[in-house]
């Protein structure tokens, strides 16, 4: 397997070859940051290529597994961070043009975390600025522009994990950390064809993260397969007192059989006469089916008529302008790419404190009623979203009009999901499938994951090379 | 995160003037961004509107966690 080839392989077809020393981690992250340099530069997917610190990591890599010191399936796997991680010594922009300067003298827990695993930072991701935490209406809202998707660069990887959706597809990372609030993992990654997960709030801690929203904000992989999200959860994961709202449970644990075949599917299909895409809806009845070819009992399920979203909007844009309170005060707001970002932080100001407070009563109250949802079946499968890659030029407050109850309603009860390929459009753009479940229940998840990608080829097909 | 949704379509007066220099941006608003704040205000309105229509049970205790910190800091 050679370098190049290498970069279009999963991290756990990858690693045997690591291990056993037929692949040098020095070549690998070579190649890498190669790619970086050139494509990833052209996607707009590269904050900054960390080629020092990579070279040097990688080397150490090499050394130690030379010395017999292996220390597991990400070690001398080359991989990227969305610039809102804390990267001593590296630039961390938080997407953000008034921010390019910004530089953190210490390593976000996740970071540290990927390092004592044997992983190579080979890149700070692209990502829409401030993670759109106060609100963007173009591809365009990010400091290094609109991210382009490998599967058709006119076309949107969708955001805020933007760099960590179109370097993971290209092939230029082995994988990618994502964060997400609402959508920021599962919507690039469906965007992408590359497979996300979105863990259980509070179970990858945030320590070193740039905040949005305190109370939704979650960090989680994306990379080609539900195994490897699975490998990259073992390592990030597990309670971390730098913070307080890290969960001090066990770490579920990837590696159990991925054996779905007597689970309780619930399967929310979105209305597409509304809005959608009818491929999509085929390729989700074709999941659905395979689901059901394979031994789990899929039935259609609904979800109480609520204001999901209307509660995660005021819940993100009231938590976001407190988190960027002193750049909406100074004015440097209008730095930013989006030119309505002043006016929308002003308005998320006088939101009142009564109504933050009754958003978080009607979410305690969502919260439950998705348990009793969840207690009818194991997992819940719906399309990723309804629509295929929006074009770059696209408005996207008309472009993502649609209702998005499973994806706020999940996200305001912390609820895990994995968006997993599901299908291809005629015009050669990827189609995802989202799995959510309980909290803290990514070992289903995941294993669901598994079993339908060991049954299916969606997550193996790569974009064309430009 | 993208606000989606039809904005009101009467602009509501903002009392922008009448506020704390603490609340004031560094910059007054300019003519776009008033028109911008408008549409994102009426927006905000409207989405809180629809939770406040939600039957919520009152003293019902809202999502927030709060742990005291236990032992050294």
């Amino acid at each position: 397997m050679t370098p190049e080839e290498a970069l279009s392989k999963s991290v756990a077809e990858v690693a045997p070859e690591i291990q056993s020393r037929r692949l040098s981690p020095v070549a690998l992250a070579e190649a890498s940051l190669a790619g970086l340099e050139t494509e990833g530069r052209t996607l707009n997917a590269v904050a900054t290529v960390t080629r020092e610190r990579a070279l040097e990591d990688a080397r150490a890599a090499e050394s130690e597994i030379a010395a017999g010191r292996y220390r597991g399936p990400l070690h001398g796997i080359p991989y990227g961070a969305k610039d809102l991680l804390a990267t001593k010594g590296v630039p961390t922009t938080w997407g953000a043009r008034p921010l390019v300067r910004q530089v953190i003298d210490e390593d976000a827990t996740v970071i540290r975390r990927l390092r004592e695993a044997g992983a190579v930072l080979v890149a700070k991701l692209a990502m829409i600025e401030l993670a759109g935490g106060l609100g963007y209406n173009t591809a365009a809202a990010s400091s290094t522009g609109p991210a382009k998707n490998p599967w058709d660069p006119t076309r949107w990887t969708c955001g805020s994990s933007s760099g960590s959706g179109a370097a993971t597809a290209a092939g230029l990372v082995g994988f990618s950390i994502g964060s997400e609030t609402w959508g920021s993992i599962l919507c690039p990654s469906a965007f992408t064809g590359v497979t996300g997960l979105r863990p259980t709030y509070g179970l990858v801690p945030r320590t070193g993260a740039m905040a949005l929203s305190w109370t939704m904000d979650k960090i989680g992989p994306m990379a080609r397969s539900a195994e490897d999200c699975g490998l990259v959860l073992d390592a990030i994961a597990g309670h971390d007192p730098g913070d307080p709202s890290s969960l001090d449970v066990p770490s579920p644990k990837s590696a159990t059989s991925p054996d779905a075949r007597s689970w309780r599917i619930g399967a929310i299909r979105p209305s597409f006469e509304k809005f959608g895409h009818r491929e999509i809806e085929a390729a989700f009845d074709e999941a659905v089916k395979t689901l059901g070819g394979l031994g789990a009992r899929v039935s259609d399920a609904k979800l109480p008529d609520l204001p999901f979203d209307e509660t995660a909007i005021l819940i993100i844009v009231v938590e976001a302008a407190a988190a960027f309170e002193p750049l909406i005060t100074s004015g440097r707001v209008r730095e930013l790419n989006e030119p309505s970002v002043a006016a929308s932080a002003e308005a998320a100001k006088r939101v009142s404190g009564v109504d933050y407070v009754r958003a978080m009563q009607a979410r305690r109250i969502m919260q439950q009623e998705l348990a009793k949802v969840l207690e009818s079946y194991d997992l819940l499968v719906s399309p990723t979203v309804p629509m295929l890659a929006t074009k770059l030029s696209d408005k996207l407050e008309a472009a993502f009009a649609y209702s998005d109850p499973l994806g706020s309603g999940s996200n305001l009860a912390g609820l895990p999901a994995l968006s997993a390929p599901c299908g291809f459009s005629k015009s050669g753009l990827p189609i995802g499938m989202q799995i959510v479940g309980p909290p803290l229940s990514e070992s289903r998840v995941l294993a669901l994951g598994r079993f339908y990608q060991e049954n299916t080829e969606w997550h193996t097909r790569q974009p064309p090379i430009p | 995160m993208i606000l989606g949704g039809a904005a009101a379509a009467v602009l509501p007066s903002l009392p922008l003037e009448a506020e704390s220099p603490a609340r004031r941006p560094a910059r007054a608003l300019s003519a776009r961004e008033r028109k911008d704040l408008a549409k994102s205000a009426a927006q905000l309105a409207k989405v809180s509107e629809s939770v406040r229509k939600m039957k919520i049970p009152m003293g019902a205790e809202p999502a927030f966690v709060f742990a005291p910190r236990i032992g050294k800091p």
